[in-house]
């Protein structure tokens, strides 16, 4: 957005690694407390928004993230089918809490690069 | 506790329709966002709450001023063909007013004005480019020329017509449905 303030940049730079683990947080405790993937995955997003804000990047590769998001949504289905047709009742309390931190983690990852990808094609691209 | 969020949230509401700034009617809509997600935790859902408030004032809000930074530029179509002699000079003075006239009023509007001076008629601007405004200056006078669903016409027709006693034509352009969203 043009010139950046030197202020807002500065303070920015120390509230990222904070929003990223706040972020991680919500995605690791998701099946204990409220959030879970979807919620952990856009305030990943959100960095990714704020890193627009202050250092006006243009050379993120949308490809690669594209990617990634599609392969992690095969994953994800692959996960939950398997888990459910084949392992379901010989799973254990603990192993079934392992299941959804996994399923967690790759719902946040997915949700992240698709949220990067629509915010990012908006702004590079999108014009009259 | 409740019944007070939800009251502000409707004059947020109202607010954010009833501004005049674009910019200040997503801020509105961004706090209207923030006392969603927080009726939401009052209702004791916290889940819809934190996405709420992620999405509705992170995300959309950024989007939204990203959006309106895009729109910034007006651009402006000045065709000028005046073959007579005797009026070059006034041509000159008139395009000059003209041109500071609409620079005031963008002014006023947040808006940078991009002035393109051109040789073409009104047709092939119509059909060839993308515009906000095309004002064509020829041995008959000035007219000039926007499409209905641009708001920013009528308060400039509006702004000139006040602030002036330019001779000027005002036509709007009929567009066909649908055709510019896509």
């Amino acid at each position: 957005m043009g010139k950046h303030s030197e202020l807002f940049a500065q303070t920015m730079g120390l509230v990222y690694p904070i929003i990223i683990l706040y972020g991680f947080y919500i995605i690791y405790n998701g099946h204990l407390t409220p959030g879970g993937g979807f919620q952990g995955g856009a305030i990943l997003a959100g960095v990714f928004t704020i890193q627009y804000l202050t250092t006006d990047t243009k050379n993120v590769s949308l490809d690669i993230l594209n990617r990634i998001e599609k392969t992690i949504y095969l994953l994800l289905l692959l996960t939950g089918i398997l888990i459910v047709f084949y392992m379901n009742q010989e799973l254990t309390l603990i192993q079934k809490s392992y299941y959804l931190l996994l399923m967690n983690t790759l719902i946040g990852v997915k949700v992240s690069c698709g949220l990067t990808v629509i915010f990012y094609r908006f702004v590079l691209f999108e014009s009259r | 506790m409740l019944n007070i969020v939800l009251l502000l949230m409707i004059v947020f509401a109202i607010a954010s329709i009833q501004t005049n700034s674009l910019r200040h009617a997503v801020i509105y809509l961004c706090v209207f966002s923030l006392l969603c997600s927080f009726a939401y935790v009052l209702y004791q859902a916290p889940d819809v709450a934190m996405a709420e408030a992620v999405i509705g004032c992170t995300l959309s809000t950024v989007l939204y001023l990203v959006a309106i930074k895009k729109y910034r530029v007006f651009r402006v179509y000045y065709s000028g063909h005046v073959t007579l002699l005797e009026k070059q000079p006034e041509f000159n003075v008139l395009k000059n007013n003209l041109t500071t006239m609409m620079d005031n009023f963008l002014r006023e509007h947040e808006l940078e004005l991009d002035l393109i001076d051109t040789k073409e008629t009104f047709d092939e601007i119509h059909g060839l480019h993308d515009y906000d405004v095309i004002v064509e200056h020829d041995n008959k006078g000035i007219t000039m020329y926007g499409s209905q669903s641009n708001y920013l016409y009528d308060g400039l027709v509006t702004y000139l017509i006040e602030h002036n006693a330019f001779d000027i034509d005002y036509e709007y352009i009929l567009e066909e449905e649908g055709d510019e969203l896509l």
